[in-house]
């Protein structure tokens, strides 16, 4: 099965790739094409739109997510197929080709409005610019529930998710505690400008800014990115020679960061704390290379969104806001997350 | 200009003080792009000594490795007045092939860069096939390639990275010879190969001739179409070195590991003179451009600058730069 998908994958990519060579102007369309192809692949959705006997037809949902090139959106997809499969729901999995690319995600959400899906899982890239594709799913009837990122307009039935502020004060406060409550610390900040950041972001300096004997020396962005934590930490290494622990606001950054770490030989005196719960982070935990790292249950977020959209078409009642609980992961209890 | 000042007996003095005073001034702008870099230095470590360290040059030039052997691969598109595209996904690609190789097969490790680096070699020859022969515009065969290599880097990898690699493999992005980085140590050596291979081969003036004049260069005897197909065979294998130390340097591959490159890549060419319309440029120009935007990242960070900020900087940088060079080249 895994072959087969995988061989379709790539004769399509090839097809669409070459589609697009040959009609010069339709450079724009190509774009998102492979994405939807490819998505489409991969879900097992294949006879889903087709179909026309609407008492027996099941329900066909989409979910969006920020990206494919991070496990963590992965997780989710798998999260929302598992509550799909239980509940006879299709999923059509749609992400952007590059990575958290807004644009490319507000034409992911008008594919499936087009092919009348029956409701919208949405995980917003960004807060404000994703609106009008919210309302354009309003204005055609399909009801949309938003997981792990909060969106500022459009009517949706539902917001699942961790609260972001709330669970990187845990996960600082672990830090705090670790460190003794004093010490030399450097933030890593996510992508400039994206909410997740901002709300990660107040979660870190608030809870920083009750302890005086915390000094923090540096807080830079590497936009959520592995490499990019590993070019900004080797700087900041060269600025700091005293550095107790990195507090970063994603995993992949955190990586990047031990990397660079490491690399140096300054891996044993620093503490590098992360946020998501990816496998590669919680492998680190579990040797020691990171201190902790917050789950925060991706499979949960995607999962509660399908269930809210089922019940939701089903009549039933709906909550506003679904709290998912984010877990702490340390070298303690790592084991139970790893699979 | 020649014929008029050969006419005229007593403007002949005149003609060669100027021709002294152009050589001057070409001088002057061949050095322009190494001055705005030293001036961009000389900037940061008044504001912060740490940037001057011996460690953090070592730092800044073992970040900038990779996109300097990338650009390098568009500086010999850009010579032919082609554009490479694909660059960025063919990193992206070969990266992902070299972290197969090392994870999922007992393979000994140099066959992970091997690999790379034929699967990079084989894109470039694909594309320049659809430029040379099948006549595409170089942006739009460069742009297929873009989607086939990062549907194959999908399909192969899935959502879940690659990573742990073995240690000698790792060696190449961390490790040192003589107290060098071994990135540098690369870098080194492609320049001196390219620079080599550019002005005293064959192939090098008739990437030059191309790019100058295509009707001319096929009228000179120069086999256009073979020479284009190297060229992308040859930027589609730096583009995979690339690839490969930023592996190394990683420890794991990610499916956005290149799209970063591929702006850099077509800036950094550009600031260090490189002409997009072809014949003109070469490697050295190259090295400056992509260590003034790295010199760029690495000082703001040493400075703090606020991550809001640092966007808008880079932007303002490249731009300056690039007029710099425009202006200089005018006083000619």
């Amino acid at each position: 099965m895994k072959k087969v998908s995988l061989l379709s994958i790539f004769c399509l990519v090839i097809a669409m790739s070459f589609l697009a060579v040959a009609c010069q102007p339709a450079a724009a369309p190509a774009e998102e094409a492979p994405a939807a192809e490819e998505a489409a692949a991969e879900a097992p959705a294949e006879e889903a739109p087709a179909e026309e006997a609407p008492a027996a037809e099941p329900l066909t949902f989409g979910l969006v997510t920020k990206a494919l090139n991070n496990p963590f959106w992965e997780m989710m997809h798998e999260g929302a197929v598992k509550v799909a499969e239980a509940n006879n729901v299709e999923i059509i999995y749609l992400a952007p080709t590059k990575a958290n690319n807004l644009e490319e995600q507000t034409r992911l959400v008008d594919d499936l409005i087009a092919q009348k899906v029956d409701g919208i899982v949405l995980v917003p890239v960004d807060s404000t610019g994703i609106v009008p594709a919210i309302e354009r799913a309003n204005a055609a009837g399909i009801p949309v529930a938003l997981a792990n990122t909060k969106a500022t307009g459009g009517e949706y039935i539902t917001f699942s998710a961790v609260e972001n502020y709330d669970a990187m004060s845990m996960l600082v406060e672990e830090a705090v505690k670790t460190l003794g409550e004093k010490g030399k610390v450097i933030i890593l900040e996510g992508t400039a400008g994206a909410q997740t950041a901002i709300d990660r972001k107040a979660g870190v300096d608030d809870v920083l800014a009750k302890y005086p004997d915390i000094e923090v020396l540096a807080s830079q962005t590497a936009d959520f990115q592995r490499a990019q934590g590993l070019t900004v930490m080797e700087n900041l290494l060269q600025a700091y020679p005293e550095i107790d622990a990195v507090i970063a606001c994603n995993d992949e950054m955190a990586l990047g960061a031990v990397e660079a770490l490491d690399a140096a030989g300054r891996l044993a005196d620093t503490m590098v704390f992360g946020f998501d719960g990816n496998n590669d982070a919680l492998k680190a935990v579990s040797e020691g290379r990171m201190v902790a790292t917050c789950f925060q249950n991706p499979q949960m977020q995607a999962g509660d969104a399908v269930q809210a959209l089922i019940d939701y078409i089903g009549g039933k009642e709906v909550a506003e806001r679904i709290q998912t609980t984010a877990i702490l992961v340390t070298k303690d209890n790592v084991a139970e997350f790893i699979k | 200009m020649d014929q008029q000042t050969s006419k005229k007996g007593e403007e002949v003095v005149k003609s060669q003080s100027r021709n002294e005073s152009n050589r001057v001034w070409k001088y002057i702008s061949r050095f322009s792009r190494i001055g705005a870099l030293v001036l961009l230095g000389v900037a940061i470590s008044l504001l912060n000594p740490n940037f001057l360290k011996i460690s953090n040059i070592i730092n800044v030039l073992r970040q900038a490795a990779p996109q300097i052997i990338i650009s390098f691969g568009m500086t010999i598109i850009f010579l032919t007045g082609g554009i490479d595209l694909s660059l960025g996904s063919v990193v992206t690609l070969t990266s992902v092939i070299a972290g197969y190789f090392l994870t999922q097969t007992s393979l000994p490790w140099w066959c992970a860069i091997a690999g790379a680096m034929a699967v990079g070699a084989l894109s470039g020859f694909i594309t320049g096939q659809l430029i040379a022969f099948v006549k595409l515009p170089p942006a739009v065969a460069s742009y297929g390639m873009l989607w086939v290599g990062k549907g194959i880097a999908f399909a192969i990898m899935g959502a879940s990275p690659f990573f742990s690699f073995a240690d000698q493999f790792r060696h190449l992005g961390r490790g040192y010879f003589l107290g060098i980085p071994m990135p540098i140590w690369i870098v080194l050596v492609i320049a001196l190969i390219l620079g080599w291979l550019l002005k005293y081969t064959t192939l090098g003036r008739s990437l030059y001739g191309i790019g100058a004049n295509p009707r001319a260069a096929k009228a000179s005897g120069i086999k256009v179409s073979r020479t284009l197909v190297s060229a992308y065979m040859l930027s589609g294998t730096l583009a995979a070195i690339g690839g490969i130390i930023l592996a190394a340097r990683l420890n794991a591959v990610d499916q956005d590991l290149g799209a970063s490159f591929l702006l850099p890549a077509i800036a950094s060419p550009v600031m260090g003179g490189t002409s997009m319309a072809g014949g003109q440029g070469g490697v050295g120009g190259t090295i400056i451009g992509s260590l003034i935007m790295i010199v760029v990242t690495n000082g703001m960070n040493l400075l703090g600058i606020n991550s809001l900020w640092q966007q808008l900087v880079t932007g303002v940088v490249v731009v300056l730069s690039v007029w710099l060079d425009v202006v200089m080249r005018k006083r000619n």
